[in-house]
C-alpha cells in the first residue's frame, strides 16, 4: 500500500483529533499550549511526537491519554466522543483504554511489582486469580517474572520502567501511550526500553510516544514534529526500521530543528 | 465488595507503613474512647453496687421511720432513736409480719495497744445477724446469753482486724479491744458481703454500755409474701402511732421509691460526666482529620497514578474512609480496653462488682467507626476530587 493510500483512509483511524487547543494559566502567566491541534492515528501505529521541551507535545499527550480535557475540538477514541463522557466513563476510558508510561515511572514504591502490575486490574475489577494470573504473565514478557516479589525501589530504572509496561499492557489497551519513557534512563537501558516498545508494536499494540530525543523517536515508524504547540511537520518513514537507518526526509527534517 | 476488601488490605498496610504517625493519629480517639468507657463502666458499677446494697435487704422488707415535728430536732452525734422494745413488742402482735430486723448504727474509734481504727459499729439481735449471713473465719458467733447482755462482746470483720494490727492473741485468749474508751473482748472475726469494711457487731443488748439510751435506731418488718406489704404498712404505721408517746408520727420508707431515686441520680450522673468527656472525642476526631489531610496531601501523587489507572471517585473516597475507619476503630478498641482496665481497678479498691458490658464494647466500637467515617470525609473527599493530571505534577 502506498503511503497517500495509508493516510487516506481516516475512517479507520483510532484516534481522531480534531482543531483541539489548549490554553492554560501558570499563576499569573497564561500559557498557550496546543493551538489547533489535528490528528488522526491509526492501529497498530507506532508514532513518535518530537519537540522541543515547552512545545505542547505532552499537554497533547495527556489529552490523548484522558488525563487532561482540551479547551476545545474534539477527540474520539475508538469511536467515542471523549468530551462527552461523565466522570465515571472517563474513568472507564482510562481504566480499560489507555496505557500510559511516564519518564519516572509512576509505580507504587511500597507494594511489590507484582501489586503494581495488577493495579490497573483492580480497579477494572478482576478477580484476584486472573489478576495475579495476567500480572505474572505480563512480567513474564517484559522479563521480569522471576522477581514479582521485589519492591520497585529495588530495581534499576530499566526495570522499573519494564514493570511500568507491563503495567499499562495489564487492561489489554487500545493503545500505549508513553511520555520521555527513556528520560530517566542509561543508554543501555534506554535501548532496552525502546527495543520493548518495538516488539509490542510489532505484535499490534498501537504506541505512541513523546520525546526531544531525536534517537528515541526514531524507532517509530511515523514521526509528528511539535513545536510552539502546532503540528510542523508528520511524516511516515519507510519501511526499514532499524535503529540507526533513517529516510531522507526525516533526516532532514530533524537538522530543521 | 471486592474492592472493599482491597481497600481493606490498602488500608493497612498505609497504617503500618507510618507506624508512629499512625499511633500519634489515634492518640486522641484512645484517650476519648477510653475515658468514655472508664466513666460510663465506673458508673454502672457504683450503680449496681448501690443496688445491691439495697437489695441487701430482705425480701419483702419495709423500713419504718419516724418524722419528728420540728421541735423534736435535736443535733446529737448519734442518730437519734424513736424505737423501743415496747414498740417491738407491740409490732409482734400482727400476724403478716414475718421479722422484725432492728438496728443501732454508729461510728466509733477503736484502739488496740498502739493501733487505732475508725469502725462502723452495729448493735443487732440475733435475727439481724442471721439476716446478714455472715462468715466466722477465726473465733465463733455469739452464745444466747451474750445476746441478752451478759458479757462485753465483739465481733470484727476481717479487714479491721488486719488494721488493728498482726499482734491480735488469738481469739478466746482474752483479746481486748478498747471501743470508745470502753473495753470489749472480741470472739470472733467475720466476713459478709453486705456488711461493710472496718465493722463491729454487738448485741444491741450492750448499747447502753456506749451510749446512754437503750432505745432502735431503725426498724425493718419483713412479711411472708410481697402482697402483704402495704397492708401491713398500714397496721405497723397505726400501731406505732398509737402506741406512741413522742409528738411526731411513724412512716414506712418507701423502699423501691429510693431505688428508683437512686438509680436516676447516678444515672444522670454517668450521662453527664460521659457527655463531658465525648468532647474529647471530638477533639481526637479532628486530630484524626489533620492527620488525613496530611497523608492526603503526602499521597497526591499517588493518588494521580490510580487515577491514571481507572480509580473513579468513588474509589479513592473509599479507600481513604477505609483508611480512617479503620484508625478510629484500632483506637477505639484501645480505648476501651484502657477504659474498663480503669474501672475495674477503681471497682476493685471501692470493692464494687467488676462490670464488663458487652452492649457498651459494642456501641464503643460502633461509635468509633463513625467518627472514622465523619471525620475522615472531608480529607478523603479532597482526595478523591483531585485532578490527576495536577495529582501527577505534585513533587
Amino acid at each position: 500500500m502506498k503511503d497517500d493510500d495509508f493516510y487516506e483512509s481516516v475512517s479507520e483511524a483510532m484516534i481522531t483529533l480534531t482543531d483541539i487547543s489548549k490554553l492554560y494559566q501558570n499563576g499569573a502567566v497564561e500559557v498557550t499550549a496546543i493551538k489547533q491541534i489535528s490528528l488522526n492515528i491509526k492501529k497498530g501505529e507506532f508514532v513518535s511526537i518530537m519537540g522541543p521541551s515547552g512545545s505542547g507535545k505532552s499537554t497533547l499527550m495527556n489529552i490523548i491519554g484522558c488525563l487532561d480535557t482540551q479547551d476545545s475540538g474534539s477527540y474520539e477514541l475508538d469511536g467515542i466522543q471523549i468530551e462527552s463522557l461523565q466522570e465515571k466513563e472517563l474513568d472507564r476510558v482510562r481504566n480499560q483504554k489507555i496505557g500510559f508510561i511516564f519518564q519516572s515511572f509512576n509505580l507504587l514504591p511500597k507494594q511489590t511489582i507484582l501489586r503494581n502490575v495488577e493495579l490497573p486490574m483492580i480497579y477494572g475489577l478482576y478477580s484476584r486469580k486472573e489478576r495475579v494470573e495476567r500480572a505474572q504473565l505480563l512480567l513474564d514478557k517484559v522479563g521480569l517474572g522471576d522477581r514479582i516479589k521485589n519492591r520497585p525501589n529495588e530495581l534499576s530504572g530499566g526495570q522499573r520502567q519494564r514493570v511500568a509496561i507491563a503495567r499499562a499492557l495489564a487492561m489489554n489497551p487500545s493503545i500505549l501511550l508513553a511520555d520521555e519513557p527513556t528520560g530517566n534512563l542509561d543508554t543501555a537501558s534506554a535501548a532496552d526500553i525502546m527495543h520493548l516498545f518495538s516488539q509490542l508494536n510489532e505484535e499490534g499494540t498501537t504506541v505512541i510516544l513523546v520525546t526531544h530525543d531525536p534517537q528515541i523517536a526514531d524507532y517509530g515508524t511515523r514521526i509528528v514534529l511539535f513545536g510552539d504547540g502546532e503540528i510542523r511537520s508528520d511524516v511516515r518513514k519507510t519501511h526499514d526500521r532499524n535503529v540507526g537507518e533513517t529516510s531522507g526526509l526525516t533526516r532532514e527534517f530533524w537538522h530543521r530543528t | 465488595m471486592k474492592i472493599l476488601i482491597e481497600n481493606f488490605e490498602i488500608a493497612i498496610s498505609s497504617i503500618f507503613d507510618h507506624k508512629l504517625r499512625s499511633l500519634l493519629t489515634i492518640f486522641g480517639i484512645v484517650i476519648g474512647v477510653g475515658a468514655v468507657i472508664g466513666v460510663v463502666a465506673i458508673g454502672r458499677g457504683g450503680e449496681s453496687m448501690l443496688k445491691s446494697n439495697l437489695a441487701g435487704q430482705q425480701e419483702n422488707t419495709l423500713t419504718i421511720i419516724y418524722v419528728p415535728n420540728t421541735d423534736d430536732f435535736t443535733f446529737e452525734k448519734e442518730a437519734p432513736a424513736y424505737f423501743s422494745d415496747k414498740d417491738i413488742i407491740a409490732l409482734r402482735t400482727i400476724d403478716q409480719i414475718k421479722q422484725i430486723y432492728a438496728l443501732n448504727e454508729s461510728t466509733v474509734d477503736v484502739t488496740y495497744y498502739q493501733n487505732n481504727s475508725g469502725a462502723s459499729l452495729k448493735g443487732i439481735d440475733r435475727t439481724y445477724w442471721n439476716a446478714v449471713k455472715a462468715n466466722i473465719i477465726e473465733g465463733r458467733a455469739f452464745t444466747d446469753e451474750e445476746w441478752e447482755g451478759g458479757k462485753r462482746v465483739v465481733s470484727i470483720t476481717e479487714r479491721l482486724a488486719g488494721k488493728l494490727g498482726e499482734e491480735l492473741p488469738p481469739i478466746g485468749a482474752g483479746s481486748i479491744i478498747y471501743i470508745n474508751n470502753e473495753p470489749f473482748e472480741i470472739t470472733g472475726i467475720y466476713t459478709s458481703k453486705s456488711e461493710s469494711d472496718l465493722g463491729i457487731i454487738i448485741p444491741r443488748s450492750l448499747w447502753p454500755v456506749l451510749y446512754d439510751n437503750d432505745n432502735i435506731q431503725s426498724v425493718d418488718v419483713q412479711t411472708y409474701n410481697a402482697d402483704q406489704l402495704e397492708l401491713v404498712s398500714k397496721k405497723a404505721v397505726d400501731v406505732l402511732n398509737s402506741t406512741s408517746t413522742l409528738d411526731g408520727h411513724y412512716e414506712v420508707l418507701n423502699q423501691e421509691l429510693f431505688k428508683t431515686i437512686l438509680t436516676t441520680v447516678t444515672r444522670v450522673m454517668t450521662s453527664v460526666v460521659g457527655g463531658i468527656s465525648s468532647i474529647s472525642l471530638v477533639v481526637g476526631g479532628v486530630g484524626v482529620m489533620n492527620m488525613m489531610l496530611v497523608s492526603v496531601t503526602e499521597r497526591t501523587r499517588e493518588i494521580g497514578i490510580r487515577k491514571a489507572l481507572g480509580a473513579s471517585y468513588q474509589n479513592i473516597l473509599i479507600q481513604f474512609l477505609i483508611e480512617s475507619m479503620i484508625l478510629t476503630t484500632l483506637g477505639g478498641m484501645a480505648g476501651i480496653i484502657i477504659g474498663l482496665v480503669f474501672a475495674n481497678v477503681v471497682a476493685y479498691f471501692a470493692e464494687w462488682p467488676p462490670l464488663i458490658d458487652l452492649p457498651i464494647i459494642g456501641i464503643g466500637v460502633l461509635f468509633s467507626m463513625v467518627i472514622g467515617i465523619f471525620f475522615g470525609l472531608l480529607p478523603a473527599n479532597r482526595a478523591a476530587r483531585k485532578k490527576p493530571i495536577e495529582a501527577l505534577r505534585y513533587e
